[in-house]
């Protein structure tokens, strides 16, 4: 009897004791949002507005993805968003997939956590900007709906795959022929790697394409200074020349937001006159305007060369003993320069060579700035003088360097006939061996085309 | 868990108004004249059984050296009394003895309870002897141990919840770890709060001589004790000033086996027992914790595809890494697991008239919860009592105790804490190297890709020992001068050896950072030792004048010598993992370091106990101390020879008022006042903390010697004056006891850190500059609820309250770091609060945060607004600028009422134990949650991070991740301070006594089941609400993750022959 009341009174004890026990952490991690407890798979197939783009997720193979434990924002359009989505994408798997791809990223974009304008990459490869409110200029209009492993923005249109500006070049018939045969066949290489990747689709570009007959006076205009061995080279070369300051990474949205110049990489300034804006085509990663002309000056196309004089390419002899490369002040400017100085290197026509690439078949002025202020107490003058092509080339003629001058001076003039994939210019010393009679001082050498 | 309790203290107040109501009634004069001392008086009476209200046959009667008598058949007795105020005392087997004053009654009856766990007529074992507890003038508790109940307990850890006022706290669940005591609230800041252990008459040494090699853990005398071996604890309340300059806190006073009697008699005990691995905190699983992951990298600034291209983020099974990266593993269950427990235990006791002994013999092997952790005892006590001559007696206490411990390291030690690191390592991955198909290797992985010690090489390759042992032992002579008087003296010695080795491998394990290099493996060792020699002797009086006037009395002296020293050497590097002795390090990075420490305590006191025919009684100690840590030029204290003894004191009076003829009709059986105030001192406060010393120093390779802060040669003891005042009644006949005490305790002279000028040198120096007040209610009650022949309930109840109150600290408050806490100590406050930010929620939005118009000033001088997600922390002084003069006072770590109840039941031949413990309204800040939910890094998180604020308008009390969290949303705040209050099952027992025929060859075989912890109610989010980190008070209340207290079941068989 006792004993019975005994087991019942511990029994009864434990229970009611052990009870809270259990469900202390049950409070503590009770979750806020009934949503967190599901993956967003299923979270999306409980939305009923969102029936359709369930379907299309598990027909694309896209659920089991968003069923992992990875974070995931699901751009998701609703049934009505995709009442317009053409029977050939949905039929067409490897399409379906790029289209359900382009509506997720792997990460979870909260709409209180995006600042300004950000652009994320989508499973399908292709990038959209987001921001706090849109989705690729889609205005999200269910918000934050919290699951397990991200979060799902609902949009009332769906994101179509667009192409990117590579794609427009290579595939869109809108694309003129002339210049796609220069630039989606010839120098697609060469454009990609040292212009920009108009391939990448996390940046955003803006490409200036031309009409076939602004495309030819252009590089017609351009040929004279391209003077080679063929015309297929020559032509090459012009169209290059007028190609690569084409592309810049702004994104320029709409004409209206294109200043009257941009500046190429190359840091050519092109006016862009918008009048003669044929077309604008939006494509995944910016923005291409077909253009009936855009005319660059040669003044701004060739600009001038500027030599550092310290940064030789090799010298007629090793005088590293003898070489100074001293930090000056410029008295009129206030700043400071470098340049470099040989003295009592005991040689005659001792010279330092410059290797130069891609010049232009043009003539030029040359200009240096040579700092005589009193050299190891020299009070007398020296000169040296420009070789080109070879140290002791007979024109232009030596120079006399004056005492104390900061100013550019005027070394000379050459004239290159031909185009020049490599070109040496050399600073010759005096043909002397006196020490007083035959440094060799220089900041830097500019060559300046005249037209 | 107030609900429970709180009948109960209804009941204990109307109790308490019931007895001051029967006091004032009875305590009018009544007109009757005392008895006159007529000689060779006779009372008549009967004993009677309660249980069963028949005489006891046989029980005998006496008045002590006057007369004596047995009763008859039906319990009558008749017996000659010296006063009609005497006292008699009967007893009889298997009932508790009792003390009746006559109260000139002709004729009396006695009730006789049957053997009760406390009773105000059992014995005390105290400073001047044995007493009876109803005759005590100052506050003293004793704990009769049945160790067989509770084999593997270690006596600290024991006394949980057995003894109002003492609040022990385990300090964890390592295995032998025992716990830190604190009797009657907080005495000191900087000293000892532990009451002075006494065992056998001699001082155990329970002291701590240097760190442990191994991260947070600590080598606990206690452990060297089977609890077996222990007969009963006396806890001593008062300021024992009779102990000097050790006694502030009280003294715990341990008596060991002895021999019964002289009839040979031999009793094995068996145990084999399970401990259970504790739940698993609610980590996130592999597939959450790589959300989470996803979540803490992208929040470090990684873009979407560097994430994905992250080895762990690719779900492509034909990859070389795809098993490697893809699992689902439990760490928790790779470093904690169930274990077992032995323990084989042999006592014989005998003698014959000349020599009494009783020797023990136990071996116990207990393994922790955490794996390869264990304990091994091999111990043994000799305890012998000798009748050289009719009047020179002597007895003898030898114990010698060998403990050797696996340990791991524990707490906050983050590359090497098995646990800590089963937290926070990513589930994905596996302990064990793993190949291109997902065969497993026997090989352990190495450090993970996220930087995290692969916790089964923690557990497996780690190798941390403790080998330890104690002789510790005394020869006592008594030699009777006459009858009243004795010279007695003891003469003891206890040596302790604590030796640690540690190895800490170079793969799998984060390496440490050295000041000079990086460590691949580590290793080290270390010996500390103790030898200390204890002399007490002492004249010994005790006689009673013609039944009226009883004393007894003590002079002596005692004197202790200390001799410890403390040697560790540290290295690293070493060729191979396989080398993992400390000569195999490199001899560049070898550390080595030690301390010694000699200290020694002379003591003179005497001691002295009147009483007045048993009804009142005057207690008075004092004693005069020397000890070679006080100052010379201490303030206090009489100048002896140049250097300074101070003078304890302390007077205790009690008046038995049942004992008083008015109270003869009275149904109260006991009821008794007492007050006592006593003084006693500290003595912890370094051994060369006052004197001019000089420490070791290196400069530049050149090896010398420099000033050791600026020394204090005014440095003194800490005094604790005490007031206690209290109240013991039973009635009921004696079914009900009821002791209640309040004090009041004020700690002068409190040693405190007082900050010097920065011109010095020095930026503190010690000093007596503090004070500290101390108050507090203690209470027991022990009820005898059902009292039949064949069941018997008992419930005995303890509670206790204390509040600390700090009078003086320089400055006015100090503030102390603990793991990552603040813990301030401000004058007019109690001394050991958290101090830290308030917080009211998380921002819902980012319009709510800004609404609020809060800020963060950074490092670097910048402003940085609170945004939604963000923890809206509460801006105390309204600048808008979340700093440090936000902080307040955000908890408290001292328990707003403790103690334990123990039910027994004992129906026929079983008998069930069961000890509740609680504590309530005690604070506790719960680093390891502030580590596992601050979501700063990529260690795991607890599920309750998937809460965290994603969204604005989401209302969750989790902030958002932010790596490296730089809004300080984790800083030490209310969201870690939780409450700590918890109800436990401390231990549960259940023997069974076979029925055995006289014939057996077995006196007696019981056999029992014993439970410790064996269910918790608390709603603290962690394993366990209780631990101690460390001994000081100003630590208490912080969860640093030490391994968690755990249950464990064990099954015992004992036999007697």
């Amino acid at each position: 009897m006792y004993k019975k009341i005994k087991s019942l009174f511990i029994i009864a004890a434990g229970t009611i004791l052990l009870v809270p026990a259990c469900k202390k952490w049950d409070d503590h991690n009770r979750l806020s949002d009934e949503g967190l407890s599901v993956t967003l798979a299923e979270r999306i197939s409980q939305q009923a507005d969102l029936s359709r783009f369930t379907e299309l997720l598990t027909k694309s193979g896209y659920a089991g993805i968003i069923a992992a434990s990875k974070n995931f924002t699901v751009y998701a359009p609703t049934n009505a968003a995709l009442a317009s989505l053409p029977a050939s994408i949905e039929n067409d798997t490897a399409a379906l997939k790029k289209f359900v791809g382009n509506h997720i990223t792997a990460q979870a974009y909260y709409t209180g956590s995006v600042t300004g304008t950000q652009r994320v990459p989508m499973l399908n490869g292709k990038y959209h900007d987001i921001t706090a409110a849109t989705v690729k200029g889609v205005t999200i209009s269910g918000k934050d709906i919290l699951a397990r492993n991200g979060v799902i923005q609902v949009i009332t249109e769906m994101l179509p795959v667009s192409n990117n500006i590579w794609e427009f070049v290579t595939t869109d018939t809108r694309m003129p022929a002339l210049e796609k045969v220069a630039l989606a066949d010839s120098l697609a290489l060469q454009f990609l790697s040292r212009v920009h990747n108009l391939r990448n689709e996390s940046r955003k570009y803006t490409l200036f394409v031309l009409k076939d007959a602004g495309w030819q006076s252009e590089v017609n205009k351009l040929k004279p200074y391209y003077v080679t061995g063929t015309a297929d080279s020559t032509t090459n070369l012009a169209g290059w020349t007028v190609l690569k300051d084409l592309a810049v990474d702004t994104f320029y949205a709409t004409p209206a937001a294109i200043p009257d110049t941009i500046v190429s990489k190359f840091g050519i300034r092109v006016g862009v006159d918008k009048s003669a804006i044929a077309a604008t085509i939006q494509t995944s990663n910016g923005v291409v305007y077909v253009m009936d002309k855009l005319e660059v000056s040669l003044r701004n196309k060739f600009k001038d060369i500027i030599i550092e004089a310290e940064n030789y390419t090799a010298a007629s002899a090793n005088r590293l003993a003898n070489t100074y490369f001293r930090d000056r002040v410029d008295s009129a400017t206030g700043k400071i320069f470098r340049d470099v100085m040989v003295y009592n290197h005991g040689l005659a026509q001792f010279n330092l060579r410059y290797r130069l690439t891609e010049i232009p078949s043009i003539k030029y002025k040359v200009y240096w700035m040579a700092l005589h202020d009193n050299i190891n107490g020299m009070t007398t003058t020296f000169t040296q003088k420009i070789g080109v092509d070879s140290f002791n080339s007979p024109a232009p003629a030596y120079v006399t360097v004056p005492l104390n001058r900061y100013a550019e001076q005027l070394a000379g003039e050459f004239t290159l006939t031909k185009y020049r994939p490599v070109f040496n210019l050399f600073l010759t010393a005096a043909n002397s061996t006196t020490a007083t009679a035959n440094p060799l001082v220089c900041n830097y050498i500019r060559l300046e085309p005249v037209f | 868990m107030h609900k429970i309790l709180k009948p109960v203290a209804n009941i204990t107040m109307v109790l308490l108004l019931t007895a001051g109501a029967w006091a004032q009634k009875t305590g009018a004069p009544t007109g009757k004249p005392a008895a006159a001392n007529t000689p060779a008086m006779v009372v008549k009476g009967i004993v009677k059984d309660a249980a069963t209200q028949k005489g006891i046959n046989g029980a005998r009667v006496q008045v002590k050296n006057f007369s004596a008598a047995i009763a008859d058949t039906v319990g009558h007795f008749s017996l000659k009394i010296p006063a009609a105020s005497a006292t008699i005392v009967v007893e009889a087997e298997g009932f508790d003895t009792k003390l009746v004053p006559v109260k000139s009654q002709d004729n009396i009856e006695v009730i006789l309870q049957s053997l009760s766990q406390q009773s105000y007529y059992h014995q005390l074992e105290t400073p001047l002897g044995r007493q009876y507890k109803q005759y005590m003038a100052s506050p003293a508790e004793q704990y009769v141990v049945n160790g067989w109940q509770q084999p593997l307990e270690t006596i600290d850890a024991m006394l949980q919840g057995r003894i109002a006022g003492l609040n022990a706290i385990r300090r964890s669940g390592l295995q032998g770890a025992g716990a830190n005591l604190f009797q009657g609230g907080i005495n000191s800041l900087y000293a000892t709060n532990k009451p002075l252990v006494i065992i056998d008459g001699m001082p155990y040494d329970a002291n701590d001589y240097g760190e442990s090699l191994i991260a947070n853990n600590y080598t606990n005398p206690f452990s060297l004790i089977d609890v077996k071996d222990i007969d009963n604890i006396t806890v001593l309340k008062d300021a024992a000033s009779i102990y000097g300059a050790k006694g502030a806190n009280g003294a715990i006073i341990i008596t060991t086996i002895r021999a019964p009697g002289q009839a040979t008699k031999i009793d094995a005990g068996i145990y084999s027992g399970i401990n259970f691995a504790p739940t698993s905190l609610p980590v996130l699983n592999a597939n959450d914790y790589r959300t989470h992951l996803s979540t803490m990298l992208y929040s470090k600034g990684m873009t979407n595809g560097e994430i994905a291209a992250l080895p762990y983020m690719i779900d492509n099974p034909a990859r070389e890494d795809y098993y490697t990266y893809h699992n689902s593993t439990d760490w928790q269950r790779k470093v904690m697991d169930n274990s077992m427990s032995r323990n084989v235990y042999l006592r014989i006791t005998g003698g014959d008239n000349i020599a009494t002994y009783g020797l023990t013999v136990g071996y116990m092997k207990n393994s922790g919860i955490v794996k390869n952790t264990d304990i091994e005892r091999y111990s043994t006590r000799f305890n012998a009592e000798f009748n050289f001559t009719e009047k020179l007696t002597g007895s003898a206490n030898l114990s010698f105790t060998y403990n050797d411990q696996n340990l791991k390291d524990q707490g906050i030690a983050d590359k090497t804490a098995p646990i800590f690191n089963a937290l926070v390592k990513a589930p994905f991955l596996h302990n064990r190297e793993l190949a291109a198909d997902g065969k497993e290797s026997p090989n352990f992985e190495a450090v993970d890709i996220l930087g995290i010690s692969n916790p089964s090489v923690i557990i497996d390759n780690i190798e941390a020992f403790n080998k330890y042992y104690r002789f510790f032992g005394s020869f006592n002579f008594k030699y009777d001068i006459n009858k009243y008087l004795s010279a007695n003296t003891m003469i003891g010695v206890q040596f302790d050896k604590v030796r640690e080795t540690f190895f800490i491998p170079s793969d799998g394990v984060v390496k440490d950072t050295l000041w000079n290099n990086i460590a691949n493996n580590r290793m080290g060792s270390q010996v500390k030792q103790l030898f200390t020699l204890f002399n007490d002797s002492r004249l010994e009086y005790k006689r009673s004048f013609n039944h009226t006037h009883s004393l007894a009395a003590k002079l002596g002296f005692r004197l202790q010598n200390n001799d410890a020293s403390q040697v560790y050497v540290t290295t690293a590097n070493s060729a191979t993992d396989d080398l993992v002795s400390v000569q195999n390090g490199l001899a560049s990075l070898r550390q080595v370091g030690g301390s010694t420490g000699e200290w020694g305590w002379l003591s003179t006191y005497f001691g002295a106990e009147y009483g007045f025919k048993d009804k009142w009684f005057l207690n008075l100690n004092a004693a005069l101390d020397g000890s070679s840590r006080f100052g010379v030029n201490a303030a206090n204290g009489l100048n002896i020879g140049g250097h300074k003894f101070p003078l304890f004191t302390s007077l205790g009076t009690a008046w038995l008022v049942s004992s008083e003829e008015f109270m003869a009709s009275s149904a109260i059986n006991l009821l008794k006042l007492r007050a006592s105030y006593s003084i006693a001192g500290n003595d912890d406060i370094g051994n060369y903390t006052a004197r001019h010393i000089y420490t070791s120093q290196n400069l530049l390779g050149a090896q010398g010697s420099v000033r050791n802060g600026i020394p204090n040669t005014g440095l003194q003891w800490e005094s604790v004056h005490k007031l206690n005042g209290g109240i013991d009644l039973s009635f009921w006949n004696d079914r009900v006891g009821l002791g209640v005490d309040v004090y009041s305790a004020k700690t002068k002279n409190l040693l405190v850190y007082t900050p010097l000028q920065s011109v010095t040198g020095f930026a503190t120096a010690l000093t007596n500059d503090g004070e500290l007040q101390n108050t507090g209610v203690e209470a027991t009650v022990n009820i005898r609820l059902v009292d039949k022949r064949k069941f018997k309930w008992d419930i005995s109840a303890n509670a206790a309250q204390y509040k600390s109150k700090v009078i003086n600290v320089p400055g006015g408050a100090i503030y102390t770091e603990y793991a990552g806490a603040t813990i301030l100590t401000a004058n007019g406050q109690p001394a050991n609060q958290f101090y830290g930010y308030k917080t009211e929620g998380v921002f819902v939005s980012n319009a709510a945060a800004a609404a609020s118009g809060l800020s963060k000033i950074n490092a670097n001088g910048t402003t940085s607004a609170f945004k939604g997600g963000d923890m809206h922390f509460v801006d105390q002084n309204g600048d808008k600028i979340i700093d440090e003069n936000d902080r307040t006072v955000i908890g408290n770590p001292n328990p707003d009422l403790f103690g334990g109840f123990n039910n027994r039941f004992i129906w026929k031949r079983f008998e069930l134990n069961a000890l509740f413990t609680f504590s309530l309204g005690n604070d506790v800040y719960n680093y390891q949650r502030y580590r596992l939910e601050s979501q700063s890094n990529t260690d795991n998180q607890l599920q309750s991070v998937m809460n965290s604020w994603k969204t604005d308008g989401q209302v969750t009390n989790m902030p958002k991740a932010t790596w490296g969290d730089p809004m300080g949303n984790s800083r030490f705040s209310d969201r870690w301070i939780e409450d700590g209050s918890y109800l436990r099952l401390r231990s549960l027992n259940i023997t069974y006594n076979l029925p055995l025929k006289s014939t057996a060859v077995f006196k007696n075989i019981a056999v029992s089941v014993s439970g410790n912890n064996l269910f918790t109610v608390t709603k603290y989010l962690g394993y366990d609400p209780e631990f101690s980190a460390s001994p000081s008070p100003l630590a208490q209340g912080i969860d640093t993750g030490l391994d968690p207290l755990f249950k464990s079941v064990i099954l015992g068989v004992r036999l007697g022959l």
